[in-house]
């Protein structure tokens, strides 16, 4: 629903001239149509659809920043209002340069046509397909509980200093939990910017399987081969805390004063980038209406750039990197994009087959628990199996691996050829890592 | 809202339910002298549920217009392929309202900004270096409409106070977090002050605090501790939908001894705490229902829903995060009722063993019964005596093996707040209970 249906933007913009007469002004609009599916034993139980708006109205008066935030979008005014008031409660922000101009944009799409026109239809298809996949492995497969959710969202940026900016973008995600004999588990969610493709259930279900039969491990030293899944959680973490430039700038990241300077593994290479092609962090512009733009953080094992957003960029004196990352109802902050990890040369089946005494970590537990300050982790292997003579061994049970985040970066022996998405934002190959312990019975 | 119900039922729908919510939020925040962030927004939502064909739907929007929302709902039901099944009740026509003294959106947020600042006063509390707090309110106006006959409505005001005070010594930190959370309006804030200090007190006791002794040992648990373990260790078990998925280890366990004869549990909706709701999100009014009745299980906790499958009558605790979310099986206030022993009686009866104070959660997994909290502190009991204070201890157990262990219960009750989470959905709950000694748990320490 387009903002112009909702409210008069003139009238905005007057209504603000009006009050702040001299200071700036942004208004961040943002509408979206959601589709919420809960699925129980295979039926679809609950179906819940949606449309909301809402508006987040930032002022700057006399370096006093205000926002307020309402999604009775009619009553904008108020919400004017609000923000005013807050601002001349605020304390005066000398870092805060102001709103952004006019941008110059690249054509960049932060969704597909195919998800745009998606029908319900198509969505029970979609669950049908699914569920005969599975049971075309194995009929006793039991697709327990499955969440779906789509979202369709359109911002719009409108700022006093000339810049006027709209987005679309949509994705969807299926997170389902498969049970067999009852106790075996095996959870997993698919997101993506086009349709989700049904045939993906045969992994799904072999993965489950080969979690049926687990074997207790011994405590011991080993190689750790990262799944894209499993390197996904890890790079999060290792990523969102130390590359943040405001962590930076505050001296709470572990690399404060890297930059330039060899800090991990020289086969590591990340770049954070929103206009990579149909991916799901890619838009043509960040949430101030920064252009999107690729930034290289880590660049063979050399620390390169830390992420900006408006604010910190002028705080820090650094370049703004299109960072920024909000809803309506909230107050910008750093976030990445798309994360990138350069793959390596190996195809993962010669990767595995090569590998001895080594643990392959598919899906870890209590990745939020890794100390930040000292990189210390002590982790649940949720999946894994010992590779031993190159041959995947049954699924490990009551296993743990403990270690430190800042040591696993610095010990990347080597990484897969085939890039994979590992979950939210994070595109990755496999990773093999030199030594890990693994903490057994 | 007639309107609304008939044009539903022209379209062929044999069960419309209507909602609106709008909600006025201001949260203050500080750190020290500093003001972190000041913000008032203003939210509402509508939604609609419609039965068509035998299935339900959904749809929810910002903007009031019923009419599109209905035509949506029923577009979302066709989505729907497992008939929906309710229990039957008859709609009921009552309005709530919120007790208040002070009306928080008539106190400016100038003045809330001042006096949470004006809070920032460590007086003796020479350890203390830090002081983060959070204030925040809410009015709420929340009505449901239905095809049944229901229109319930409730003006509701929350307040509420977080506090995060922080003590140094040499190299070494503690902090210690409290909370105040009512159905209430600004007069709340009369507690801010002897909050603030209690906190400054137990951070700086905490610089003196030892680790606890693991082992097992017998337990005093006070109300805070009590009451969150009553709320996980047996009140999630109890949720319908737990048990039919599989998932409750007290599933086959209605109407058998699974605690002490001394032991009475039950989840009211209309305690007064952070889990009051005059109704739940179904139109169930609220009420007291006993999920445990000398020791015997006696009932689980029920939506319409689950209600109709288990052949039971639905306990008002049919739950969602706010109306766009699914309505499922949710705590509103669990307790355990006062018994008739006194906290002295119970110490006196302890060699060796711990009272265990208040806890910032923990973790538990209902299909194995299998629980892990972490106190914020404690005390050593040593001959009937309290002891020296000991930080950060755990509790942890399994619930068929620690409820027949409840030997005394006091008769004061205290109450809690919290929020539940459960299936991607929080919802404001309380909990409660009297002192409790458990006669053997398994503590958890450093030492």
């Amino acid at each position: 629903m387009a903002i112009n249906s909702q409210f008069n933007i003139n009238e905005a913009r007057q209504y603000l001239k009006s009050r702040i007469k001299s200071g700036q002004y942004e208004i961040f609009f943002e509408s979206s149509d959601i589709l919420k599916v809960n699925m129980e034993k295979e039926q679809v139980d609950f179906a819940s659809s949606g449309l909301i708006s809402g508006i987040g109205i930032r002022v700057l008066i006399n370096k006093k920043l205000g926002f307020s935030s309402t999604n009775n979008i009619a009553n904008f005014k108020e919400c004017v209002n609000n923000a005013i008031k807050i601002s001349q409660l605020n304390n005066i922000d000398k870092n805060f340069n102001g709103f952004l101009g006019k941008q110059k944009y690249k054509k960049i799409e932060g969704y597909n046509k195919k998800l745009l026109n998606y029908t319900n239809d198509e969505l029970k298809n979609y669950f049908k397909d699914y569920i005969q996949n599975i049971k075309s492995i194995d009929k006793e497969i039991l697709v327990a509980a499955g969440q779906y959710e789509k979202s369709i969202s359109t911002t719009r940026i409108i700022n006093s200093e000339g810049l006027d900016s709209e987005k679309l973008e949509a994705g969807h995600s299926f997170s389902k939990d498969l049970l067999i004999n009852g106790d075996t588990c095996y959870g997993s969610t698919d997101s993506s910017r086009v349709p989700l493709n049904p045939d993906k259930a045969f992994e799904d279900a072999e993965r489950l399987k080969s979690m049926v039969e687990k074997s207790s491990t011994k405590t011991q030293d080993a190689k750790l081969l990262l799944h894209p899944e499993a390197a996904a959680d890890i790079i999060s973490a290792f990523i969102d805390y130390n590359f943040s430039g405001e962590n930076a700038g505050l001296k709470k990241s572990k690399f404060f004063s890297s930059i330039n300077k060899k800090e991990t593994s020289k086969a590591l290479t990340i770049i954070d980038d929103a206009t990579a092609k149909g991916l799901l962090g890619t838009r043509q512009f960040d949430d101030e209406g920064f252009p999107s733009q690729k930034n290289v953080l880590i660049k063979r094992g050399i620390i390169k750039s830390f992420l900006y957003d408006s604010y910190n960029a002028a705080r820090f004196k650094k370049k703004n990197t299109g960072s920024a990352s909000r809803s309506y109802a909230s107050l910008p902050a750093i976030d990445s994009s798309n994360l990138l990890v350069s793959p390596g040369i190996k195809p993962e089946k010669k990767l595995i087959s090569s590998l001895d005494n080594a643990i392959y970590v598919k899906s870890l537990l209590g990745t939020h628990t890794i100390d930040k300050a000292s990189g210390s982790l002590s982790l649940g292997v949720i999946e894994g199996h010992m590779i031993k003579n190159g041959v995947m061994q049954k699924a490990v049970k009551d296993t743990m691996i403990a270690g430190n985040l800042f040591e696993i970066f610095n010990n990347i022996e080597e990484l897969s050829k085939e890039i994979k998405h590992g979950g939210s934002a994070i595109y990755t190959p496999h990773i093999l890592i030199k030594n890990i312990k693994v903490i057994g019975n | 809202m007639q309107e609304f119900l008939e044009y539903a039922e022209k379209k062929g729908a044999s069960f419309t339910e209507l909602k609106e919510l709008n909600e006025t939020t201001t949260i203050i925040e500080t750190f020290n002298k500093d003001v972190k962030q000041l913000s008032e927004t203003d939210n509402a939502v509508y939604s609609v549920k419609v039965v068509y064909n035998g299935f339900e739907g959904l749809a929810f929007s910002n903007n009031k217009n019923f009419k599109e929302l209905i035509d949506r709902a029923i577009e979302s039901s066709k989505i729907t392929n497992k008939k929906a099944d309710y229990s039957k009740i008859n709609g009921i026509k009552k309005s709530f309202k919120t007790n208040f003294e002070v009306n928080p959106k008539e106190i400016p947020l100038e003045l809330k900004k001042e006096n949470l600042l004006k809070l920032n006063n460590k007086g003796n509390f020479k350890k203390i270096t830090a002081l983060n707090l959070a204030y925040a309110d809410k009015i709420k106006h929340y009505n449901i409409t239905n095809s049944e006959g229901a229109e319930l409505e409730w003006d509701d005001v929350t307040t509420g106070l977080f506090v995060k005070a922080f003590a140094k010594q040499d190299n070494q930190i503690e902090n210690f977090l409290d909370n105040l959370r009512l159905h209430q309006g600004y007069e709340l804030m009369d507690n801010a002050e002897s909050l603030v200090k209690n906190s400054f007190k137990i951070a700086e006791a905490l610089l003196k605090a030892k680790y606890a002794k693991a082992g097992n040992f017998p337990v005093i648990c006070d109300p805070k501790l009590g009451g969150t373990f009553t709320h996980e260790a047996v009140g999630h078990a109890c949720e319908a939908d737990l048990v039919l998925q599989g998932g409750s280890v007290l599933k086959d366990k209605l109407n058998k001894k699974i605690a002490s004869d001394i032991v009475n549990i039950a989840d009211d909706g209309t305690l007064k705490t952070n889990g009051w709701i005059p109704f739940d999100d179904e139109g169930v009014e609220t009420q007291r229902t006993i999920i445990v009745e000398n020791g015997i299980l006696k009932t689980f906790l029920q939506s319409r829903a689950t209600a109709s499958i288990m052949n039971a009558k639905p306990t008002g605790n049919g739950r969602a995060q706010s109306p766009t979310y699914k309505t499922i099986p949710r705590m509103t206030t669990t307790i355990i009722l006062p018994g008739k022993d006194r906290f002295e009686n119970m110490l006196s009866t302890i060699k060796e063993g711990y009272y265990l104070i208040d806890t910032y959660g923990g973790q538990v997994d209902t299909a194995k019964g299998e629980f892990l909290f972490s106190a914020k502190y404690g005390y050593e009991i040593k001959n009937g005596v309290l002891g020296q204070m000991v930080k950060y201890p755990s509790l942890t157990g399994n619930i068929i093996d620690i409820m027949p262990k409840i030997s005394m219960i006091a008769k004061d009750l205290k109450f809690g707040a919290g929020t539940c989470g459960k299936s991607g959905q929080g919802v404001p709950v309380g909990d409660g209970s009297p002192e409790f000694k458990i006669n053997l748990a398994r503590v958890g320490g450093k030492q």
